[in-house]
């Protein structure tokens, strides 16, 4: 129980440093000014809370669609009209989730074109992979006998997944979307560099100009984001699966 | 209650079930025995619907098995299997309550079933309906595995090597705790094992099957003691009748002498008897009030072939 806690503990004490970065920006300005140089001049720019707003509604709605579009595909595969997909789809996801996330931002550019629609599906393509990968093997490691004994005692395809299956894969399930999501984060800087905003703006930027405060004006924020999912889902994780 | 006529079931070439026809009457418990792959769990699966034939009619209830839908059929039928597939993520109350809950029963109904159940297979409700799966031993997981079995008090039982995972001594006292259950509710049992012994304890009768078929089906005395079946006799390697003894009461047999040499327990049955006479070198072993001797079991023994030739 203690452990549980600490999770959450630890999570709300980060929430609050990201508001108080987030709501005092100039001020954790000077600050980074005052360990690291920079060439820029202040006043003339976006304020942090826009491109953190971009940052976490762009994670948001890309992550929904994410969980949507892969527990589906993935239940999909597990069942018996979705078999033949199964061994494919694997092979596609696990072999996906190596590509780099740069690369296929810079791909869905010239597909879907320059800013937000392009970043926000080459976000959800990429995000869906330990989704769909995780539900998919979760829902094939529920024990047989488990499985036998609920089917002979006469639930139907659908009590099966929603009594037997699901809840015990939900662990192996929770998992992946974690990992979608984490990953989800820091992905979403990239989305800057094809036009898309975000806290990325600032990292894209800085790296551009070699200016080590724009950086980590961007890194850390989405750092602490980061973490702050990690342990709120790792937390998920331990209170719903059983 | 249940027949079997001409069924096969294969698997490409292979015929696991080749031609197989049976029948089990009301209140019977039939055992199938055989060595692995011989097609007996598979036979058991037809009967539910878990596996399906290739040929031949099966009727449970005197309706064909396809008129009924196959979920309705399953919940009908108590299912055990040799891993018991307890649900891991509920705990006792909710594994037993499944079948009444996907039957929709008030929870009051369910509560007092599952109560009633637990005490039946000799567990506390009080101290296991909480527990989860990981919390049992072998013996109470396969003791809770029979009572979810029985949830809706089916007339019907499958049960594919239930105790085959316990350890000898526990499984020894759960065979002899579910005759009695099941000659107190008169289930209608097809039980599938590859233990002898376990086969001849339990069945009313024995079907022996090898290469998905039919080798022997009788009386465990019948088929011990009669065979014509070079594979059956292969089986029981002339020690059967030994076990055929453990399907004895001592005290059914008792004499009216007091004894004062050594003692067996009160539910002993003739095997054990019969052992401790071999450990003593005396002839004779006291049970209860009486005693029972050396030739009262050569006795036995000749009556039962007598009897059944």
């Amino acid at each position: 129980m203690r452990r549980l806690n600490g999770n959450i503990f630890a999570a709300l004490v980060l929430m609050a440093a990201l508001a108080l970065i987030v709501i005092y920006s100039r001020e954790f300005e000077s600050i980074l000014y005052r360990y690291f140089s920079s060439k820029s001049t202040t006043g003339s720019r976006t304020p942090l809370l826009v491109y953190f707003g971009q940052h976490i509604w762009m994670v948001l709605v890309s992550s929904v669609i994410a969980v949507g579009i892969g527990v589906g595909v993935g239940i999909f595969a597990t069942t018996k009209a979705g078999e033949e997909f199964r061994e494919p789809l694997l092979k596609v996801v696990n072999l996906g989730q190596a590509f780099p996330s740069p690369a296929l931002l810079a791909l869905a550019v010239p597909i879907l074109g320059y800013g937000y629609e392009g970043a926000l599906i080459a976000l959800v393509v990429y995000a869906l992979m330990p989704i769909v990968y995780n539900v998919v093997v979760g829902i094939q490691e529920v024990p047989k006998d488990v499985v036998d004994a609920a089917i002979g005692m006469g639930m139907t395809p659908f009590q099966l997944y929603k009594k037997i299956k699901i809840p015990l894969a939900l662990n192996v399930i929770l998992g992946g979307i974690r990992t979608a999501l984490v990953i989800n984060i820091s992905a979403a800087t990239l989305a800057a560099a094809v036009g898309a905003g975000g806290l990325g703006v600032l990292v894209v930027n800085g790296v551009r100009t070699f200016d080590m405060v724009l950086i980590l004006q961007g890194a850390i924020p989405v750092t602490i984001m980061a973490v702050i999912v990690e342990l709120l889902l790792k937390e998920a994780q331990a209170r719903l699966s059983f | 209650m249940i027949e079997m006529q001409n069924v096969t079931k294969s698997y490409g070439d292979f015929k696991a079930v080749d031609n197989l026809s049976l029948h089990v009457d009301r209140g019977e418990l039939l055992v199938i025995l055989g060595p692995s792959g011989c097609g007996k769990s598979t036979t058991l699966r037809l009967m539910n619907k878990m596996a399906e034939r290739t040929s031949g009619t099966i009727k449970i209830k005197d309706k064909e098995i396809d008129s009924f839908v196959e979920e309705d059929l399953r919940k009908g039928i108590g299912y055990v299997i040799q891993s018991i597939g307890l649900f891991p993520h509920m705990n006792v109350w909710k594994n037993i309550a499944t079948v009444p809950q996907l039957l929709g029963w008030e929870e009051k109904k369910i509560d007092k079933r599952v109560e009633e159940l637990l005490l039946l297979v000799g567990l506390d409700p009080e101290k296991y309906k909480d527990k989860k799966p990981s919390q049992l031993s072998g013996g109470e997981a396969q003791r809770v595995g029979v009572a979810r079995a029985l949830a809706s008090d089916p007339d019907i039982l499958l049960m594919d090597e239930p105790f085959g995972a316990v350890d000898p001594i526990n499984r020894l006292r759960l065979q002899k705790e579910f005759r009695q259950i099941q000659r107190r509710l008169q289930k209608t049992v097809v039980f599938v094992t590859h233990d002898i012994d376990e086969a001849i304890l339990l069945g009313d009768r024995i079907c022996i099957m090898n290469h998905g078929k039919v080798v022997s089906l009788d009386t465990p005395e019948k088929v011990v003691l009669h065979s014509e079946d070079d594979f059956v006799d292969s089986f029981f390697k002339g020690e059967g009748i030994l076990t055929i003894l453990s399907r004895k009461n001592a005290e059914d047999y008792m004499e009216g002498i007091p004894w004062e040499g050594a003692e067996i327990p009160q539910d002993a049955t003739l095997k054990e008897a019969l052992s401790q006479m071999l450990l003593t070198g005396d002839d004779r072993v006291s049970v209860k009030d009486g005693s029972i001797s050396f030739n009262r079991i050569l006795q036995v023994v000749g009556r039962d072939i007598n009897e059944k030739a």
